[in-house]
């Protein structure tokens, strides 16, 4: 049983693409390219407002066609992360409209989501109670975990995928999500280099608000 | 590698959403009257109610004539997250202090919030030397909208721009973007 080391792929993104979102980005991860915006805080509808709380509303839009179970599975997953992170008891009675665009499939969809969300809330400026990065990989055939697969390892079968997504604090796991079965020591392994690559998208995070901020002076 | 923020002037204007706080003063538009109060929207996520005899000198039987659509700047009196915001145009003792309807031959336009509290620092010159050069009638709204009303269509058009450009700039830019607008209101 290897650990091929990989580290995650390139970073990218532009922030406030969109001029009428109050936080937009777009955010890609290798082939990944994510378009994630955010609106809020909006007045709710009567039905869905909460008298403590802010309501999240999350939307994943695929590429081609309708959304349909996958997607509404990612909607699930990405809303758990962001109800975990926005400090929604500062805005009751409102709501917060967060869409996902997939631009291009490159393979992480889920991490590259979530990391986009994360970068379109930065940007929206929303009170955020921590920041979270959620990194993929993968255990092939062979028993190698592989880092932040690209489409094609995706396509060549796999034992397992997992998901994990961790706060900005202390690095603590919020999401897991696992397909597939391995047993328990790779599934900890996994999760122990997940963590360590987190701190590289938390830099990006901090890079990208540097490059925003750098031109703010008096 | 992080792309630059959108520099497409026009285009980078709503970044943050304004959250109303108490004691700011806002310009927002009259969207509805609704019994005695009006609806004002102000650009957070709930309207601002605004009622018809919170005016200088307005009582049940005299109140002030506000169209919908009339632009106003108003004192934000309840500002918490579990209330709908209210607004005011007079201090607590009935007074007068420049709030109220903004006459509809100025130029309303929107700026970031962080300009908003750059400009009204009392160390930021800007305003002050603009004035220097032309005169007109401002009012800032903590919501990012700013009214200004000058002599003249061209002057007021001018001013809005040194201040929309002006968003990005130090101190020393910001004194020489105001030498130049001297200049060419000067005619040079």
């Amino acid at each position: 049983m290897e650990t091929e080391e990989n580290s995650i792929r390139a970073l990218k993104c532009e922030q406030s693409v969109l001029s009428r979102a109050d936080g937009s980005v777009m955010f890609s991860q290798g082939n990944t390219v994510v378009m994630a915006s955010v609106y809020g805080p909006l007045e709710a509808k009567i039905q869905k407002e909460l008298s403590d709380r802010m309501y999240i509303e999350l939307n994943y839009k695929p590429k081609t066609g309708m959304p349909g179970v996958a997607e509404r599975g990612k909607e699930k997953l990405i809303k758990t992360t962001c109800n975990h992170i926005i400090l929604t008891n500062l805005h009751p009675r409102t709501a917060v409209c967060i869409t996902v665009q997939e631009m291009q499939d490159g393979g992480t969809l889920l991490a590259a989501s979530i990391n986009a969300v994360c970068l379109a809330l930065l940007d929206s400026g929303l009170p955020l109670q921590c920041l979270v990065a959620a990194v993929t990989c993968l255990v092939d055939k062979k028993d190698r975990i592989i880092l932040d697969p690209c489409i094609s390892t995706v396509k060549e079968g796999y034992k397992a995928m997992f998901t994990f997504a961790f706060d900005s604090q202390k690095y603590n796991l919020i999401l897991s999500h696992c397909e597939g079965q391995v047993p328990y020591q790779l599934f900890q392994k996994a999760m122990v280099l997940c963590q360590k690559a987190s701190h590289v998208i938390f830099d990006f995070y901090r890079q990208a608000v540097l490059r925003k901020f750098s031109n703010e002076l008096l | 590698m992080c792309g630059s923020p959108a520099r497409t002037n026009q285009n980078e204007i709503e970044e943050e959403k304004y959250v109303p706080a108490r004691g700011d003063d806002v310009i927002g538009v009259v969207t509805n009257k609704v019994g005695e109060s009006y609806k004002v929207n102000i650009g957070s996520s709930e309207e601002a109610s605004l009622s018809s005899i919170a005016f200088p000198g307005a009582t049940k039987k005299n109140k002030p004539n506000i169209q919908i659509g009339d632009l106003v700047f108003a004192k934000l009196l309840i500002a918490s997250i579990d209330m709908e915001p209210e607004l005011v145009c007079v201090n607590s003792l009935g007074e007068n202090v420049g709030l109220g309807v903004l006459s509809t031959s100025g130029f309303l336009f929107t700026v970031p919030l962080h300009h908003i509290r750059k400009l009204l620092n009392p160390e930021c010159t800007l305003l002050k030397s603009l004035g220097k050069a032309l005169s007109f009638e401002i009012a800032v709204g903590m919501n990012g909208k700013i009214w200004i009303k000058a002599k003249s269509v061209k002057q007021t058009i001018a001013l809005a721009r040194a201040i929309s450009i002006s968003e990005h700039m130090n101190k020393e830019e910001m004194n020489k973007l105001c030498r130049k607008f001297v200049d060419r209101q000067a005619g040079f």
